[in-house]
C-alpha cells in the first residue's frame, strides 16, 4: 500500500429520529458507497451542497461515527498498513493521534471554561495518563506560535477570541498529537472574507511546515479548488466526479458540477433552476441522485444508478453520469 | 426618480453595554425609487442595524440619532400605530434566518391570514387563501394551496427563504430591504433566491436595499454600493465603478480577497487584509480601517476623513487611491 488512506464503499446511513411527522424506521442514507484514496502530502478537497454527505464521510473517516460497510485502510507513520475498525482499540488510538478532524464551529468544540491551555493539553493527557507532560506543554506551547497566537493567549479563555482566533485554537489543538493528517470540514465558512484569507494562508503555511495532508471539506467550489490538488464532488452521498483541482475547473464534466460552478456568486445571475430541491436519499437509490434535478436527465437515469468510471485517457478523472461520454 | 428612503446622519448606540456600543457612528445614504442599493461589509460593521432603523424595527435598548424619512414620513415623528401601519404596507424586511419571521406551530394559512389582517381587518379565512395561494404562487412555490396547512419545519431553508418574500410582500411594500437573505444557503440555492429578487424587483417596481458581506453576491443583484467599516460608510459608487475603480483601499482589498475563479495555491498566492476589524466599544478616533490599512500614515490615525465626492461616488480617505 503506497496511498496514505484507501477508502472504498463507505456507507452510512442514519435511523431518521421520530419527530411530529417522520415515518416509523425511515432512514436517511448518507453515504452510499463512496471510494476515495488519499496520498501522502496532497490536500483533497470535497465538495458538495449542505446534506450531501460531507461530514458525515468525515466523522466516519476519523471513526467518530462506525460505518456500516466498505473500509478504511491506513497507511501507518511505521509503514504498516492496518484496516481502521471500531475494534481495534491499540491501532484506533494511534490512528486518532495522527489522523486529527477540526470543524467548522469552534465555539461547539471549546469548552468555554477552559483555558486555551487546557483545551490544547487536555485530550493528550488523557491519552497519555499523565506521561511526559512537560514534553505535551512544550508542544502545546510551540503549537500557539505555528497558528500565529501569543504566548499570553495561553490563559484566556475561548470567548475572549474572535471566531478566526478560536479557529487557530482549534488548529493548534489538533497539532499537539503531531498528526500526518488533517481533516477540515468547514473551518474557514462562517468566517468573514479577511479572516478567511488569513486562515486559508494558515492552513497551507501548516501543511507546508509539517508536511501534513489535508482533506479540505468546504461548500464553496472555487476555495476547494483553490486549496486542493484533487477535488471530489459530492450529491446525495455518493461521489458524482473527481479530478485534478485544475481539471475540473478548466471543464467540469457532470452536470452537478457545473451547475455549482455555475451558481457561484462570481458567476453573475444565470441560475436556470427555479426552484428545485436538493435531495439526500431516504430510501435506497435506484438511479442517480441528482437525476430529479439533471437537465440532461434521460429514463435510464432513474433506473440506473451510474457508477464512477475514468473519463479520458490518464486525466485522473472519474465522473458517474450515464450522459458523459468516456473519451 | 424619487427618493423613497432617505437616512441622515443616522447614529445608533447601545448604552446597555459598558462601554456603549458604537454600532452605527453616523451613516447618510438615500435610496431611490426602483433602484436596489448594496451594503456590503464584514460582521459587526453596522449592516443590519442600519436596516433595522431604516425598518423602524429597533428595540428600546438603542439610543438613535439621525434623521430617517421614508416616503417622504419622517419615523420619529410617528407614533407606534402610524409605524405599524407604514411596516408591511410601506417597507418590509426579510432576514437570513426565515424562522424569525415564523411561528413555529402556525401554519402558513394562518401566517399569511394574520399579516394580512394587521392591515386589513376585515379579510376573510376565503380571502387570506386566495392571495396566499397568488402570493405562493409568485415566489414560484408547486402546488402553493396545497401546501396552505404546513408549518415551517416542513420547508427546506431554501423554500423557506421563498415564504419569508412571499410573506413580506403580502401588504405590497414598496420598499424591500434584504438583510443577509441568502447568506446561509447554499449556492445554488442562494443563485435561485437572487434571481427571485430581480424578478420580483423588476415586476413589482420594487425599491430595494440589499445587504450581504460578500461583495460578489452583492454586485449580482445591485446599481449602486455602500461600503460599510466599523460603522461607518467608507465608499459608495455604481456597482461597475466601485468594482473597477475603487478610492478606498478597504473596497479594494475586499474585492481582490476573494477566490478568483481558476486560481490555485500552487500558482497564485492569495491577497490578504492582515489584522481584525475595530472594536465599536472602542472606536479610534482616526479612520477605522487605518490599522490594516497598505497606506495609512500618521494623519489616518488620528483624524477621521470626511465621506467626500458628488452624490453617488463617495469615499471618506486621506489617501485614496488614484482614478486611472
Ligand atoms: N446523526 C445524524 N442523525 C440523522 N441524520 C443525520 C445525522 N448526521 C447526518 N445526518 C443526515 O445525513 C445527511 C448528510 O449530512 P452531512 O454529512 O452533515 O452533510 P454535509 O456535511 O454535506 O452538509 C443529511 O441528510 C443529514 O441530515
Ligand atoms: N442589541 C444589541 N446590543 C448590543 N450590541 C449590539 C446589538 N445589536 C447589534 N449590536 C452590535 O452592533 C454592532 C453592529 O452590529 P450589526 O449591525 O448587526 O453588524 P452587521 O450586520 O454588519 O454584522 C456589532 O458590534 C454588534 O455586536
Ligand atoms: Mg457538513
Ligand atoms: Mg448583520
Amino acid at each position: 500500500m503506497n496511498e496514505l488512506l484507501e477508502v472504498t464503499n463507505l456507507t452510512k446511513s442514519f435511523q431518521l429520529h421520530a419527530g411530529l411527522f417522520a415515518q416509523a424506521d425511515q432512514r436517511v442514507y448518507a453515504l452510499g458507497g463512496v471510494d476515495l484514496t488519499l496520498r501522502t502530502g496532497e490536500t483533497y478537497g470535497l465538495v458538495g451542497e449542505s446534506g450531501s454527505g460531507k461530514t458525515t464521510l468525515a466523522r466516519t473517516l476519523v471513526q467518530l461515527e462506525a460505518h456500516e460497510r466498505g473500509t478504511i485502510r491506513y497507511l501507518s507513520s511505521d509503514g504498516s498498513a492496518w484496516e481502521v475498525r471500531r475494534g481495534d482499540r491499540r491501532n484506533l488510538e494511534r490512528y486518532r493521534q495522527e489522523v486529527r478532524y477540526v470543524f467548522q464551529d469552534p465555539s461547539s468544540s471549546l469548552d468555554p471554561r477552559m483555558t486555551v491551555g487546557d483545551l490544547l493539553t487536555i485530550g493528550a493527557r488523557q491519552r497519555t495518563r499523565g506521561k511526559d507532560r512537560a514534553g505535551l506543554v512544550a508542544r502545546a506551547r510551540e503549537g500557539l506560535d505555528h497558528v500565529g497566537l501569543r504566548a499570553s493567549d495561553w490563559d484566556r479563555r475561548p470567548s475572549e477570541f474572535s471566531g478566526g482566533q478560536r479557529q487557530r485554537i482549534a488548529l493548534a489543538r489538533a497539532l499537539v498529537t503531531r498528526p500526518r493528517l488533517l481533516i477540515c470540514d468547514e473551518v474557514v465558512s462562517a468566517l468573514d472574507v479577511s479572516v478567511r484569507g488569513q486562515i486559508l494562508e494558515l492552513l497551507l503555511d501548516l501543511k507546508n511546515r509539517f508536511g501534513l495532508s489535508m482533506v479540505f471539506i468546504a461548500h464553496d467550489l472555487d476555495v476547494v479548488a483553490y486549496m486542493a490538488d484533487r477535488v471530489g464532488v459530492l450529491y446525495g452521498g455518493r461521489m458524482m466526479e473527481e479530478a485534478p483541482s485544475r481539471l475540473l475547473v478548466e471543464k467540469p464534466l457532470h452536470p452537478y458540477t457545473k451547475l455549482l460552478f455555475d451558481s457561484a456568486p462570481g458567476a453573475g445571475i444565470r441560475s436556470r433552476e427555479t426552484s428545485a430541491q436538493k435531495l439526500t436519499p431516504t430510501r435506497a437509490l435506484t438511479g442517480c441522485p441528482f437525476a430529479p434535478r439533471c437537465p440532461l436527465v434521460i429514463d435510464r437515469c432513474r433506473t440506473e444508478i451510474p457508477l464512477p468510471r475514468a473519463v479520458g485517457p490518464q486525466s485522473g478523472r472519474l465522473v458517474a453520469c450515464h450522459r458523459v461520454e468516456a473519451e | 426618480m424619487s427618493t423613497v428612503l432617505s437616512v441622515e446622519d443616522l447614529r445608533v448606540t447601545f448604552v446597555s453595554q459598558k462601554p456603549p456600543v458604537q454600532a452605527v457612528r453616523g451613516v447618510s445614504f438615500h435610496l431611490e425609487t426602483g433602484e436596489c442599493l448594496g451594503i456590503v461589509g464584514e460582521s459587526g460593521s453596522g449592516k443590519s442595524v442600519t436596516a433595522w432603523a431604516s425598518a423602524g424595527l429597533l428595540g428600546a435598548d438603542a439610543l438613535r440619532e439621525g434623521k430617517i424619512v421614508l416616503e417622504g414620513q419622517d419615523w420619529a415623528e410617528l407614533n407606534p400605530e402610524q409605524r405599524r401601519s407604514l411596516r408591511g404596507t410601506r417597507v418590509a424586511m426579510i432576514f437570513q434566518e426565515p424562522s424569525r419571521s415564523f411561528d413555529p406551530i402556525v401554519t402558513l394559512e394562518k401566517t399569511f391570514w394574520e399579516t394580512l389582517r394587521v392591515h386589513r381587518p376585515e379579510t376573510t379565512r376565503e380571502e387570506a387563501r386566495t392571495r396566499a395561494t397568488a402570493l405562493l404562487n409568485e415566489v414560484h412555490i408547486a402546488d402553493a394551496e396545497s401546501r396552505l396547512g404546513s408549518f415551517p419545519h416542513q420547508f427546506s431553508g431554501g423554500m423557506l427563504q421563498r415564504v419569508m418574500i412571499a410573506l413580506a410582500l403580502a401588504n405590497d411594500p414598496q420598499v424591500l430591504l434584504c438583510d443577509e437573505p441568502t447568506t446561509a444557503l447554499d449556492v445554488t440555492i442562494q443563485a435561485q433566491i437572487l434571481a427571485l429578487l430581480n424578478e420580483l424587483r423588476r415586476r413589482r417596481g420594487l425599491s430595494m436595499v440589499f445587504i450581504s458581506h460578500d461583495l460578489e453576491t452583492v454586485a449580482q443583484v445591485a446599481d449602486r454600493i455602500l461600503v460599510f467599516y466599523g460603522g461607518l460608510i467608507l465608499e459608495e459608487a455604481p456597482t461597475d465603478v466601485l468594482l473597477s475603480r475603487p478610492r478606498q483601499p478597504y473596497t479594494r482589498g475586499l474585492w481582490d480577497s476573494r477566490v478568483k475563479r481558476g486560481s490555485h495555491y500552487s500558482t497564485t498566492p492569495l491577497t490578504l487584509i492582515g489584522g481584525s476589524p475595530p472594536d465599536p466599544q472602542r472606536p479610534e478616533p482616526g479612520c477605522p480601517f487605518a490599522p490594516r490599512c497598505p497606506r495609512s500614515q500618521d494623519r489616518c490615525q488620528t483624524e477621521l476623513p470626511p465621506l467626500e465626492g458628488a452624490v453617488g461616488r463617495r469615499h471618506r480617505c486621506w489617501f485614496p487611491l488614484e482614478e486611472p
